[in-house]
């Protein structure tokens, strides 16, 4: 998950959750009838209980702590692994994939991850890891 | 189709509490990790010694080949594909990494 909505101060997280979940409840418009069953569970269920636990919950009962892929990876980085280079075969087998969604859906790269998402708006990333061998286990 | 060997291990535990030695792992196995909703564990802003920076610092103990990072939806019809598609995408990955 690549989405800003971690923000400790209450405005700033509503704010980027309003962001993320106007992409995901688009999407999820632009892919499915309205009485979709599937759709009506995602909305309900996923999206509504996330949304919730973001919103209204703070300190340990916030589980809902998304941050940017470019937040991800200074904290891998910090742990101690070095990313791996893109291998552009996969990204364009990927990317010939997405071919048959709707036009909507999105996949790009960027400092060797794999970002995937709806009208620009970045939803998740992929990226892999290696232990760095300069950094000494923990 | 790629012949692997299986066993799976469920662990009903906090990830930050998850030892090493409760892996079980063999040394003659090539190690990859795969974090898949790493954003459900708590930072910083709640504790110093967060659950996020023990599992990553854990993972990286672990000494692993390769680490994974996905997250992943699924929508509607699609999903059976996608589906294949991301585990496809995640072996085919892991081979291409490990094969270098």
């Amino acid at each position: 998950m690549s989405a800003g909505y971690n923000a400790p101060f209450f405005m700033s997280r509503y704010h980027e959750c309003m962001k993320h979940f106007s992409v995901m409840f688009d999407a999820v418009e632009g892919s499915l009838p309205p009485d979709d069953p599937d759709r009506v569970l995602l909305e309900r269920e996923r999206f509504g209980r996330e949304i919730l636990n973001i919103v209204a919950c703070e300190g340990l009962e916030r589980v809902e702590r998304a941050e940017s892929y470019r937040q991800w990876q200074s904290r891998t980085q910090r742990a101690g692994f070095i990313q791996r280079p893109l291998n552009l075969a996969i990204l364009s087998q990927m990317k010939a994939m997405m071919g048959s969604y709707h036009k909507d859906f999105g996949i790009g790269e960027d400092g060797g991850w794999i970002l995937t998402g709806w009208k620009n708006h970045i939803v998740h990333g992929l990226s892999a890891w290696e232990p760095n061998p300069l950094v000494t286990n923990h | 189709m790629w012949q692997l060997p299986f066993e799976y291990h469920a662990f009903a535990e906090k990830w930050e509490n998850i030892t090493t030695a409760q892996l079980a792992l063999r040394h003659d196995e090539v190690l990859a990790v795969n974090c898949f909703k790493l954003h459900y564990l708590l930072d910083e802003s709640v504790m110093v010694d967060s659950p996020r920076k023990i599992v990553l610092n854990r993972i990286r103990s672990l000494n692993p080949k390769v680490k994974l990072q996905m997250d992943w939806l699924f929508f509607g019809s699609k999903d059976v594909d996608i589906l294949f598609f991301a585990l496809s995408f995640e072996v085919r990955q892991f081979v291409a990494l490990v094969s270098h």
